[in-house]
């Protein structure tokens, strides 16, 4: 498997990461490709002491946090993505997501997008955000909770 | 409230453009522009160091220059001794160095060489450089002057020197 391929095995869910954090397609575009051409950067030094995922979204993880520093976040989000429907999610509860979503803080919504959108095991994203596990699992808690406010509003 | 976790997975189900292809595009462009800075740094850095080793003034470049020939020739006049102490090849002449010791503190003595294009007088010390084309003879003429008087001329045949000719010969 070379480079290229890897990347796009990962492609979509880094992007599903910036889309559903940021919210706005055309960034979640820029943030995704800023992403890769780091990564091939960082391709040489990498060491295979954790799964390529993970060492993937900790460079997005680092990209968001550079964006986010810059001043993403000081506009509000949009949903301007409205993707195909799975089966036996009905399109209005999948809005209805996503706007929950898109309603929280950036830090609740990385949160909830790796772990409950992306599948990361929470030890797993911790390691991707730089954080203990235990402090990764209070603010996972919390970000659910938040959600759920929002959503049952 | 529910404590169980909303289910978001349908969230990851997102229609992605294609984003590697220029991903390596730009990783690509930032490749080449940063080693190309580094590579026009080093060379400037070169020809900057280069630059700075080289001889600028006449006396630096006669001093460096090759080849040379030291002919000890030496005059004994009114208040004043002056030594030839190097002729040696320039790029585009010959290049003299004198050093000229008056015996008295007082006088003001000077040299100089009617041919000279130019010329160098370190303030520190008692020589004096001077450039003159090169001919097919080899004769040069120096004067010897004190207090803006003229006072003896000094006649210079680096052919009878045994001076090599390569220094001061016009090809």
């Amino acid at each position: 498997m070379d480079l290229e391929d890897v990347f796009r095995h990962h492609q979509r869910e880094i992007y599903a990461y910036f889309l559903r954090t940021v919210g706005r397609q055309a960034e979640a575009e820029e943030l995704a490709q800023e992403t890769f051409a780091r990564a091939c950067s960082a391709a040489l030094r990498f060491r295979g002491d954790s799964s390529v995922r993970t060492w993937l979204f900790g460079i997005a993880h680092r990209v968001l946090l550079e964006a986010s520093r810059a001043g993403l976040f000081d506009r509000p989000s949009g949903l301007e993505d409205r993707p195909d429907d799975p089966p036996g999610v009905s399109a209005e509860e999948r809005l209805d997501l996503a706007r929950a979503l898109a309603a929280l803080g950036p830090g609740d919504r990385e949160v909830l997008v790796m772990v409950d959108v992306l599948g990361f095991e929470p030890s797993a994203a911790a390691t991707v955000a730089g954080v203990s596990a235990d402090t990764y699992r209070v603010r996972l808690h919390r970000a659910r909770r938040r959600l759920r406010e929002v959503y049952e509003r | 409230m529910s404590d169980e976790p909303l289910d978001l997975r349908s969230l990851a189900d997102v229609e992605e453009p294609e984003l590697v292809q220029e991903a390596l595009r730009t990783f690509r462009r930032r490749f080449l522009t940063r080693y190309l800075w580094v590579v026009l740094a080093a060379v400037l850095a070169a020809a900057a160091i280069w630059w700075a080793v080289q001889p600028n003034s006449l006396a630096e470049r006669i001093d460096a220059a090759t080849p040379r020939d030291v002919p000890g020739l030496s005059w004994h006049t009114q208040g004043v001794d002056v030594g030839l102490a190097d002729v040696v090849r320039l790029r585009d002449g010959v290049g003299f160095r004198f050093v000229v010791i008056p015996r008295s503190e007082a006088a003001q003595f000077c040299i100089s060489m009617p041919e000279s294009t130019d010329r160098e007088f370190p303030a520190d010390g008692f020589d004096a450089y001077f450039e003159v084309p090169r001919s097919s003879t080899g004769v040069y003429q120096a004067t010897i002057g004190c207090n803006s008087r003229r006072i003896e001329p000094l006649r210079i045949d680096l052919q009878s020197m045994h001076v090599d000719d390569s220094i001061w010969k016009e090809s």
